[in-house]
């Protein structure tokens, strides 16, 4: 059924933003690390899920949290290393650590600020807000987020050369 | 041809010439700079700067107030954001402030390739 914005001829720009579909995400990580890579949808979590990795949070520029990317420890060492092109097998070497060296965990925050475009939103701004290391808490705002099963995207990422991890996507329901 | 490349992360910084390589500019020559205060100062006393590639959030001074001041100071020197930010009002902030181009991270060899082509061309 239209509503009232689309029988008057103007759409209405959304309120908020939506995430990547699996073959875009998978695109992205290409574009970024140069190598091809394949990312399988899981089934849904128990909400929210497990935090055993890294936390991105993102909000739209003035304060409101509107987006969260969770990574488990492989895909945090995937991402820090893959970006400045440090093999895999250093990669799996740090994914077995309690958290990353400094200079990785410095590369893995630039992937997740790349990572604003893993979420859609016409006309508005997504911003990385913070990044939490594992053992964290949930962060309040985000909770919420990853509670909603409809706004939440959980895949498994294999880039070539490296180990494959998990990350799940998510942002505010609609 | 001599870039400056601007980015508060380092491997950002690296990915960039990276990738300007991988256009076929092999003999590019890279300056860095990991904040528009920095940068400006390079830009300045460097006259033989071809381009700059330049983030838009940074610490100390950002992209576009780098940009802003560059212009200030009448230099012309060709200018391209690669950033995170595609919000249309950055877009709009950063050709009114006379950058050439703005390329969205993450962003494909043939598109940086496209845009150092309209440039240096």
């Amino acid at each position: 059924m239209a509503g009232a914005s689309d029988l008057a001829g103007v759409p209405k720009p959304p309120e908020n933003p939506v995430v990547l579909e699996r073959v875009a995400f998978m695109r992205s990580v290409e574009m970024l690390f140069d190598r091809k890579t394949m990312a399988i949808s899981l089934p849904r979590f128990p909400a929210p899920p497990p935090i055993k990795g890294y936390i991105a949070i993102y909000d739209d520029g003035k304060g409101r949290v509107v987006a969260g990317a969770i990574v488990d420890k492989f895909m945090a060492a995937n991402f820090g290393c893959a970006l400045i092109m440090i093999p895999g097998v250093t990669a799996r070497e740090y994914a077995s650590r309690e958290i990353l060296p400094p200079d990785i965990e410095a590369n893995l925050r630039e992937v997740f600020n790349v990572g604003c475009a893993w979420f859609t939103w016409p006309e508005q701004r997504i911003v990385l807000r913070d990044v939490k290391p594992p053992g964290s808490a949930w962060p309040p705002e985000l909770e919420p987020i990853f509670k909603s099963q409809m706004k939440r995207s959980d895949l498994e990422v294999e880039i070539t050369g490296y180990p494959r991890g998990r990350i799940t996507l998510g942002c505010v329901g609609a | 041809m001599l870039i400056l490349v601007v980015d508060d992360s380092r491997a950002m910084r690296m990915v960039v010439q990276h990738k300007v390589r991988q256009c076929g500019h092999h003999d590019a020559r890279f300056l860095e700079a990991e904040n528009g205060e920095d940068a400006l100062k390079i830009a300045l006393a460097n006259t033989a700067i071809d381009l700059i590639l330049c983030d838009w959030n940074m610490p100390k001074m950002t992209g576009i107030e780098f940009l802003n001041k560059l212009r200030e100071a009448e230099c012309d020197v060709p200018f391209g954001f690669i950033t995170s930010e595609s919000a249309p009002e950055m877009l709009q902030a950063a050709a009114q402030a006379g950058a050439q181009f703005l390329l969205n991270k993450p962003f494909t060899v043939e598109a940086l390739g496209a845009a150092l082509e309209s440039v240096v061309s």
